[in-house]
């Protein structure tokens, strides 16, 4: 690691304030999971100046229903989450998801904020410094994605975001997705969906350098609604997914009103299935109808060369989560 | 047999148990010394290149950096460790994987010696560099190494000094009359990829010259091979020489040679003046060493009834940029009788991390591909796996005996019963139960592994200090494997003492007799019959003084729980404590300069692993619902010492089957994922509770009738998973580890 100057910022303000001084050389620790990796393994040219401690505002770590609304705070600890007895009753999807990530050490000091502005995994971009020298590639303003030409085993199955093929690794962002949720930041309010609608590569957020995240809110989902979320991995903990999937569903009198299906880990951008949520729209939920969403949700996949068996898993986490919505 | 045996064979107390659990246990990465200093190595961005020019003025400009060396300051002695391996001069002018060492600062903290590397200005001249195993081969490939190879393969012919009895042919009788006699021919290739031993130590080395001596402390596993090597590229004695371990965290063969950084550490701590600490991230850890990655092409030749006729292996052995492996150390004749056998071994040379030794050499890999086309002659023949492994595996009654004792039916019998094998194996390609897109289905193998070297020198000092306590003195290393246990129950049942009356020194070269690398899984088989002879001296010694003492004859003594007694008067004796603090007690020193083990024969250890597997035909997902392990070590020295060790070992070879994989990008050969995130080795939740078994022996050479059981017990399960998920799906995987891409591509999915 290089010498960095460290702030404690006790209220927001004060927290944008000095992202505004530092203008793009200072970056944000809250958990710090993500970015500890990011600052230790110098996969970066520049090294910021200034981190800023959010951990130390108060009032940012809470979970409440209020008017039909559930609101979690961006320092919210993923483990408080998985373990929220409200979250569990109504908002299925999204415990299920926290119980997802990484560790249980991970866990209990990742936020659900960092989760959300968590980096990709690809390991060109993340190859450390120390052992032979970074490379420059797409998301560091460099010229060429090494995965399209190299090992993409866990790259993207539904394109590029301007040439980029890593995958969007959050467990959260697809829950979210299909819970219908929106966030509120130190400037604005967006859907979740706006939230990661990036244009270009070097960022997985719409976020600007002196804005913060500050709350997830969701609203109460209607009555008969059911939701789920699975993930594969390589191994049944620690690992980010090769594939993960959302689903939330609203029957009435045994048919499909409305259905939300969200993929992650397949694109560079979290993916909605629109095509399988219209499959299912107006059916019963059956293994023949979850099957054609299923499908349906890969439709568009066109796999690299080494990771077309993300569409199967796909494929069969659509089917199988619409199945235990049922 | 039935023999009275009061500390061997038992589960005693592990030494170190305490000290580890309670974190009091003493690594190289504690040790500060005073003005130490820390060292960081540059290393080269490219698979291949020729440093044109390198500029360190404005590293040694900064403030804090006390040394820079580069390949101007390297000696011109090559590191070759023995057998083992070979790393070219301390550093090179020419670089040969991305990773490789170019140069290195030593400065006042990690930080400051960082921040230097980035001051170092090196122009390179880049070459053209090959990384794919079959593209090295092709004649016009880039070359790796300028002599010494013939198209990137290592010409057994231009070294040998360093391997006389090891050549890359094993040959036996005819293969050709062998296949022309067979009544099925099978041809079968299986690829298996680099992989990473997972120690939990990071490797460090703190160098210390003390005038004109050099003191390492150093994480390894053969201090003598070590201190020989280093003293030579050094140009000093090996008295000037010394070796310390104070403990190491794993090692499993990735520390068995003088590797570079060592030297780098005495090159910097010489120039600067000061000790200098360098010490691995894990990162780097992994880019250090790997087992090959290999391709092997098989050809079997059976009779219907399941007879050998022949058995034709090309084994194509990745050693990366300085591996140095001509031989696979251990191949099928080991296993079955064979009467026409050929084994040609490529060591091939790529610009990719060195291989070397890692938990064996060749009988991991070789298992796989053996085991996975004998299954499937097997299956053409319709004979049965367990039936023909029980006829086919070689006896100690053959002539000449391949193995000093063998139990390779009770491996299986035990094995197949704690698997339920009887109700579960439904035939080859057959799972037991279908549900849903699930198949379940069971899998075997068995493999073999040798006890150590036995013409390797090696020697042990036993010494009864005055207060009645023994100490024994052996240049082996504890690797975490409890030797330190182990030898003192050997050298305890050999003295008639308490176990609690013995220790066991290792860890130092200035005060320990020569002992060759921990490694080889010598240390129980060769190591343990040197400590007894050792101890049986200073035995012989204690009782002659003793015998004065109770004026009888020394022959009319034996030792019982750290007493001397007359064995026709158990009652008349004495506490050796009272024998060795007696006034004019000489000091009992037992010393054993060879062991008293056969030559000729050697000891090898039997496996037989059994697997049950569920595999899931939509995700390609696998799931080992039980893992079942019986190994013959001969007499278990200590049982639970012998379960860790088997328990571990199929932790390493479960994670072979469907997970462990260093991936090399296909253009450069850079390691992708060095780091225990993407390099995935099984949590508990993914690897069962494992059941480890042992078969009933006693070995008739070994001490109190053990064998070695350092590296066997990592050798089969792999090969059990693969024969379980072949039963499941009924379609073949022959490229390791079997990851759900490969298993939806075979079944057509993807």
């Amino acid at each position: 690691m290089r010498p960095f100057k460290y702030f404690n910022a006790e209220t927001i303000d004060e927290a944008v304030s000095i992202l505004r001084e530092y203008k793009g050389k200072a970056r944000i620790i809250a958990g710090g999971t993500d970015l500890l990796g990011i600052l230790k393994d110098r996969i970066y040219p520049e090294y910021p100046e200034v981190l800023v401690n959010i951990k130390t505002i108060k009032g940012l770590d809470y979970i409440k229903e209020e008017a039909g609304v559930l609101k979690i705070g961006a320092l919210t600890k993923l483990y408080d989450i998985e373990k929220s007895p409200i979250v569990n009753d109504r908002y299925h999807a999204l415990a299920e998801a926290a119980h997802a990530v990484g560790g249980p050490q991970i866990r209990n000091m990742g936020t659900i904020g960092g989760n959300l502005c968590q980096d990709v995994r690809c390991w060109y971009f993340r190859y450390p410094h120390h052992i032979g020298g970074r490379l420059i590639c797409l998301r560091k303003g460099g010229t060429m994605c090494y995965a399209m030409a190299g090992d993409n085993r866990y790259h993207s199955i539904f394109g590029a975001v301007g040439g980029c093929v890593a995958v969007h690794p959050s467990d959260i962002a697809p829950a979210l997705i299909a819970l219908n949720a929106e966030v509120e930041t130190s400037k604005r309010t967006l859907t979740i969906e706006e939230f990661f609608a990036v244009k270009e590569p070097t960022r997985t957020t719409v976020l600007d350098s002196d804005e913060i995240l500050t709350e997830i809110r969701i609203p109460r989902p209607a009555p008969g609604a059911r939701s789920k979320f699975m993930k594969f991995r390589l191994r049944r903990a620690i690992d980010f997914a090769i594939v993960n999937a959302a689903v939330s569903i609203v029957v009435e009198g045994g048919v499909c009103k409305d259905a939300r299906i969200v993929l992650n880990a397949v694109s560079p951008t979290p993916y909605r299935a629109t095509k399988a949520e219209d499959v299912l729209k107006g059916k019963s939920i059956d293994e023949s109808t979850a099957e054609a969403a299923g499908e349906a949700a890969v439709a568009d996949a066109i796999p690299l060369s080494r990771n077309k068996y993300k569409v199967q898993i796909a494929k069969t986490l659509v089917k199988r989560a619409i199945l235990a919505c049922k | 047999m039935v023999r009275e045996l009061n500390v061997v064979g038992k589960r005693a107390l592990l030494k170190d148990a305490i000290r580890k659990v309670t974190g009091k246990e003493i690594y190289s990465d504690d040790l500060e010394l005073p003005g130490m200093l820390y060292a960081k190595i540059l290393r080269s961005p490219y698979p291949h290149a020729r440093i044109r020019s390198i500029d360190t003025s404005k590293a040694e400009a900064l403030p804090g950096v006390k040394a820079v060396i580069t390949y101007k300051d390297s000696p011109p002695t090559h590191i070759l460790c023995a057998i083992h391996n070979w790393e070219g001069p301390v550093l090179d002018k020419i670089v040969r994987f991305v990773g490789d060492e170019v140069a290195a600062v030593a400065a006042v903290d990690e930080e400051t010696a960082e921040e230097a590397l980035d001051l170092i200005e090196v122009d390179y001249e880049i070459l053209p560099a090959v990384v794919d195993l079959e593209e090295a081969m092709k004649p016009g490939a880039p070359t790796v190494h300028e002599i010494g190879y013939v198209n990137n393969v290592r010409n057994w012919e231009a070294f040998p000094g360093a391997f006389p009895m090891f050549r890359p042919v094993a040959k036996r009788g005819d293969v050709e009359k062998g296949f022309a006699e067979a009544d099925l021919i099978v041809e079968h290739e299986v690829r298996t990829p680099s992989l990473h031993p997972g120690q939990m130590e990071l490797g460090t080395c703190v160098a210390w010259w003390n005038d004109d001596k050099l003191t390492l402390w150093i994480s390894h596993q053969c201090p003598f091979e070590i201190r020989e090597v280093i003293a030579k590229v050094l140009g000093l004695p090996e008295c000037k020489v010394r070796i310390i371990a104070p403990t190491v965290g794993g090692a499993f063969g990735f520390h068995n040679s003088a590797s570079r950084f060592l030297l780098i550490s005495a090159l910097l701590a010489k120039k600067a003046g000061r000790p200098v600490k360098y010490r691995f991230t894990r990162e780097e850890l992994l880019i250090h060493k790997r087992r090959d990655a290999t391709i092997q092409r098989l050809k079997i030749g059976l009779k219907r009834d399941g007879a050998f006729t022949a058995l034709y292996q090309e084994h194509i052995f990745d050693n990366g940029a300085y591996g140095f492996k001509i031989h696979p150390y251990g191949n099928s004749w080991d296993m079955y009788r064979i009467p026409n056998f050929e084994e040609r071994f490529y060591g091939v040379a790529t610009d990719k991390i060195s291989s070397g030794c890692i938990r064996g050499v060749g009988n991991f890999t070789t298992t796989l591909g053996r085991e996975q086309i004998v299954d499937m002659a097997l299956e053409k023949l319709g004979l049965d796996p367990l039936e023909f492994r029980m006829k086919n595996h070689i006896r100690a009654t053959d002539v000449p005996p391949p193995t000093t004792s063998e139990a390779w039916d009770d491996c299986i019998r035990k094995g197949a019963e704690a698997i339920g094998w009887k109700e579960k194996w439904k035939g080859f390609g057959k799972p037991y139960e279908v549900k849903g897109s699930k198949r379940r289905a069971v899998g075997m193998a068995v493999s073999v592994h040798l006890s150590g070297v036995p013409t390797l020198p090696v020697s042990a000092v036993v010494i009864i200090d005055r207060d009645g306590k023994a100490r024994l003195l052996l240049g082996f290393q504890d690797l975490g494997t409890n030797m330190t246990t182990t030898m003192a129950q050997i050298v305890a049942e050999a003295l008639g003492f308490r176990l609690e009356d013995v220790v066991v020194e290792d860890r130092d070269t200035d005060y320990l007799p020569y002992a060759p690398m921990t490694g080889a899984s010598i240390t129980a088989y060769i190591g343990g019959s040197v400590a007894k002879v050792a101890a049986l001296d200073a035995k012989r010694k204690l009782l002659d003084y003793a015998a004065k003492l109770l004026k009888v004859k020394p022959e009319e003594l034996d030792i019982k729980d750290s007493r001397v007694y007359v064995k026709e008067r158990p009652e008349v004796g004495m506490k050796v404590e009272e024998v060795t603090s007696s006034p004019l007690a000489p000091i009992i020193i037992g010393a054993a300069p060879f062991h008293d083990l056969p030559v000729t024969t050697p000891a090898l250890t039997c496996i037989a692993a059994f697997a049950d597997v569920e595999v899931d035909v939509e995700t390609g997902e696998v799931k080992i619902l039980k893992l079942v392990q019986v190994n013959d070590m001969g007499q278990p020295i200590n049982p639970e010492v012998c379960e860790n060790q088997m328990g571990g070992g199929m932790h390493m070879s479960a994670g072979a089957a469907l997970l462990e994989e260093l991936v090399h990008d296909p253009n450069d050969g850079r390691v992708l994922n060095p780091n225990l995130l993407d390099y995935k080795e099984m949590t508990a939740l993914d690897f069962p509770t494992p059941v480890t078994l042992i078969a009933d022996n006693i070995d008739p050479a070994g001490p109190f009738g053990a064998k070695g059981l350092g590296e066997a017990p990592a050798n089969c399960a792999h090969a059990a998973v693969a024969a379980a998920i072949y039963n499941a799906i009924g379609v073949r995987i022959n490229e390791f580890p079997i990851t759900p891409d490969k298993i939806l591509k075979a079944l057509g999915r993807a």
